[in-house]
């Protein structure tokens, strides 16, 4: 009660600190553009006397941002060659993409890299992706047509002011590109030597102010190698997803928009199973299985103005998934509504407040081995935010503050602040963050049953059965970071930021060894799921981009990572499995450089090396990687590609087992792809 | 933990309760004005503006309306496609489509090419000598190649150029009003 009254304290003293901020700052300078209808109701006179910045919007509003972000454009996944959208990601700096088998990915960002990653907020189109099971990405079932992707934005650090928990080490939001920029008749087919096949549909039109799309999409990929790289391995893909899009320009100052996907997939995996999980006859099986994911979301999304500088945004969705794995079987259905209102040169700040409401239906298929409560749970969020702007825009400091509350929570709250001095053409910027990861599903109903090992001495046969009783609270996570970027040129860009994160109450697994005796006589230990570390991770992240001529642009950037874990407060040697995870996967090291050069105006050429590495423990010491592609465009509208992945290694691991697959070598690749589009 | 909770929330209020006192000298030296418009908007609204001052020489734009083909620059297309959206703009019979290399002649009676067009503007001039469209262009020189109306970048801010010749050889009519404030070319004694 006390820590209630604590928080509405902390509320009461910092909602009237902002308003006093903002009332006193009325004569300070935002710097606003002036919008078109402010340009439209000017003479020629006026017009000719405004100045202009060459920045677009999305530009400018880069250059203007006080966090560590990063945009993977349409054009650099096109020319990249790659084929899923996790290997796009590794285009971007700071983050880690590995690859357990062939269908198994594990993306971070700042540390804690692994299957089980739960630090991330990835979201489709403003959707989360992430699920709140095990707060990570089933990243096997997120495709899209990689064309119609517009861009993917990455922000680097946490987010929670505005996005909420799990965006504690960064966000990933994939946007496709609205109906209007992709209106035509495409077509793409390709085929190689693990790409087995691949293609998608779309076709795009206009009915008055609607556009529209309408596409689908079908991909098979081949297994990886056994250890011995003698034998193929069962970790196949066959996927196909259907989906449309349309925008509707219901007034010049009102956009509605409405999507919906749907998606069947079936891959295939080599791993443990457990057929009977009990005292004396537990015993891993060592199986090839057939996992299935399904899944349909519809997103409608309203953005009006309501007045010339008070714009409404609403967005409801509905996402379901069904995952069915040897281990985990579960149905899932999301059902959100969110709804922000901005208010811009208001005081002459720019504020926005939003609140959101999800609620979360549940169904487990419960196995032997793996158990998890059928439920409904919820999470409610409202947030602040606020941005002075000072000296004609050049100094801006942004404040902002989300309260978030889930079925497993009481109210977190997730304060930052950041400042910035920038211009078109440098920028420096430091931010402080307070940020939560929240307790999951997982954490809170599961029962997962494992073969022991240690203290039960065979040939008897014991279990663990991993558990989660809710004792796991929120991960409370301190972010510093100090940034800078600059353009020497226009077509140029360097980017430098450095980083401090400290986290509180690292989740992990703990064996109460207090009972030894009572175990040794039950054959049965507990292992808990629930705060036993504390960590530091520091580093520093540097990428360029050099439009060096019209015809050749270079692009690269630098990792550097550095993390200490401490078991705190039980000191048992027990909480070692997410340090060992992180020696595992994240690397100390990675870089990336690329290169596009257009020798003639038909003819592109693109390389990139990626390498991430040394790694502080396991067998696997680094990756290099090098992608190489050829794009021939003989006549308008047709685009005929060669693309070589991998081509520094015949075959190579590039991550260990985890607990819900074996890895498999992944192969030098080729495939041949080409795209028709008819307008 | 409340400790920590309790940190945070002194370091928020203290930066805070900073600028909100490090406001209030500095607050009145300086003004609270816009003063700066994207390229691409300002760009549309010119576009927009030579439309209003210009007369066709042919009656099919009362008729059929007046159509604007935006080449290579989707900034300005998006920015077009708002304004005539707009109650501003309703009267006029304004329509926008963005198009590719010759397609963008077909039923046009504006055409704005893209700096990105660069490489195919001299042979869309030629293709349109004669015809009642007017030509705009951010491209470097446009004006003095041929092309009517040139949007110039210069000291941070947008003017323009006018090729008279070319305006005239087509038939258009360009209101003086515009005429002055904009760099001429192409005079009858030139």
């Amino acid at each position: 009660m006390k820590r209630i009254v604590l928080r509405w304290m902390r509320i009461r003293v910092l909602l009237p600190l902002m308003v006093a901020v903002g009332i006193s700052a009325i004569p300070a300078v935002s710097a606003e553009r002036y919008s078109a209808d402010d340009l439209l109701s000017m003479d020629l006179e006026q017009l000719a006397n405004v100045k202009v910045t060459t920045l677009s919007k999305r530009e400018e509003r880069y250059m203007a941002t006080a966090g560590a972000v990063f945009v993977i454009t349409s054009d650099d996944i096109r020319r990249s060659g790659v084929r899923s959208i996790p290997d796009a990601l590794r285009l971007a700096p700071g983050l880690q993409v590995s690859q357990t088998n062939a269908n198994q990915f594990q993306v971070g960002i700042r540390g804690q890299t692994d299957f089980w990653t739960d630090l991330l907020l990835v979201m489709v189109d403003g959707r989360p992706i992430y699920n709140t099971t095990f707060s990570g990405v089933w990243w096997v079932a997120q495709n899209y047509p990689l064309e119609e992707i517009a861009r993917i934005e990455i922000v680097r650090g946490p987010g929670g002011a505005i996005w909420g928990s799990n965006a504690v080490n960064g966000v990933i939001n994939i946007i496709t590109k609205k109906a209007g920029a992709s209106q035509g008749l495409r077509i793409t087919a390709g085929e190689g030597t693990e790409e087995t096949g691949f293609g998608n549909i779309s076709y795009g039109a206009s009915s008055g102010d609607v556009d529209y799309r309408l596409y689908a999409m079908r991909e098979t990929r081949d297994g990886g190698l056994s250890g011995n790289g003698l034998n193929d391995m069962p970790d196949f893909r066959r996927m196909k997803q259907q989906g449309f899009r349309l925008d509707w320009n219901a007034s010049a100052s009102t956009k509605v928009s409405l999507h919906g996907d749907a998606y069947q997939i079936h891959s295939g995996q080599y791993g443990t199973w457990m057929p009977n999980p009990t005292v004396g006859n537990a015993s891993n099986a060592q199986i090839n299985s057939l996992n299935a994911f399904s899944g349909k979301n519809i997103v409608s999304r309203v953005e009006t103005d309501i007045a010339s500088n008070v714009s409404l945004k609403g967005q409801l969705f509905y996402d379901q998934y069904k995952v069915h794995t040897q281990i985990i079987r579960e149905k899932k259905e999301t059902f959100d509504g969110e709804f922000q209102v901005d208010f811009s040169d208001i005081l002459n700040q720019n504020i926005s407040v939003g609140t959101n409401v999800r609620r979360l239906r549940s169904h487990f298929n419960n196995t032997p081995q793996f158990q998890m409560p059928t439920r409904t749970t919820g999470i409610t969020s409202f947030f602040i935010n606020d941005e002075l702007a000072l000296f004609d825009g050049m100094f801006r400091i942004i404040g902002g503050l989300k309260l978030e509350k889930n079925s497993y929570t009481t109210w977190e709250s997730q304060p930052s602040i950041r400042t910035i001095v920038s211009n078109d053409n440098w920028a420096v910027w430091a931010s402080a963050s307070r940020t939560v990861r929240t307790p999951n599903d997982m954490e809170n109903g599961l029962s997962w049953n494992r073969k022991a090992s240690g203290w039960c001495t065979p040939p008897r046969v014991c279990l663990v059965k991993q558990t989660g009783d809710g004792r796991a609270k929120s991960e409370h996570v301190k972010s510093y970071e100090v940034g800078a970027r600059l353009r020497p040129t226009e077509k140029s860009l360097i980017e430098l930021t450095a980083f401090k994160t400290i986290y509180k109450g690292v989740l992990d697994t703990w064996q109460d060894k207090s009972n030894l005796a009572t175990n040794a006589a039950t054959g049965i230990t507990y292992e808990y799921l629930t705060n036993v570390l504390n960590g530091k991770g520091d580093g520093f992240e540097a990428n360029f981009r050099v439009e060096a001529f019209d015809e050749l642009t270079l692009k690269g950037s630098y990792t550097y990572l550095h993390q200490v874990y401490v078991d705190y407060p039980v000191k048992d040697g027990e909480t070692k499995w997410t340090v060992l995870s992180n020696k595992f996967q994240d690397p100390r090291s990675r870089f990336h450089v690329g290169l596009s050069w257009d020798p003639t105006k038909m003819l592109e050429f693109d390389a990139n090396v990626y390498f991430n590495g040394p790694f502080r423990d396991g067998s696997v010491n680094g990756n290099h990687r090098l992608d190489m592609r050829v794009g021939i465009k003989p006549i308008e509208g047709l685009e005929i590609s060669f693309v070589a992945q991998d081509m520094m290694n015949l075959k190579h691991f590039e991550n260990e087992n985890n607990s819900m697959q074996y890895a498999t070598q992944q192969q030098q690749r080729w495939y041949m792809r080409a795209t028709y589009l008819y307008k | 933990m409340r400790l920590f909770l309790n940190n945070n929330c002194r370091i928020l209020c203290g930066c805070l309760l900073a600028l909100l006192l490090s406001l209030h000298p500095i607050g009145s030296s300086i003004a609270a004005e816009k003063n700066r418009a994207g390229i691409s908007d300002l760009k549309a609204v010119y576009v927009f503006n030579f439309i209003r001052f210009t007369e066709w020489p042919t009656s099919d734009v009362h008729r059929k309306g007046i159509s604007i083909n935006v080449l290579s620059e989707e900034d300005v297309y998006d920015r077009l496609k708002n304004i005539i959206a707009k109650p501003v703009a309703k009267g006029l019979g304004l329509s926008v489509q963005s198009c590719e290399q010759d397609r963008c002649i077909r039923n046009s009676s504006v055409l704005y090419i893209g700096e990105s067009g660069r490489q195919d503007f001299k042979q869309l001039l030629k293709q349109l000598e004669g015809e009642a469209v007017l030509t705009i262009s951010d491209i470097p020189g446009f004006a003095e190649q041929g092309g009517m109306v040139e949007i110039k970048y210069h000291n941070k801010k947008l003017t323009f150029v006018v090729n008279l010749q070319a305006v005239k050889r087509a038939g258009f009519y360009i209101s003086a009003q515009l005429l002055q404030l904009g760099e001429i070319v192409g005079r009858d004694n030139e």
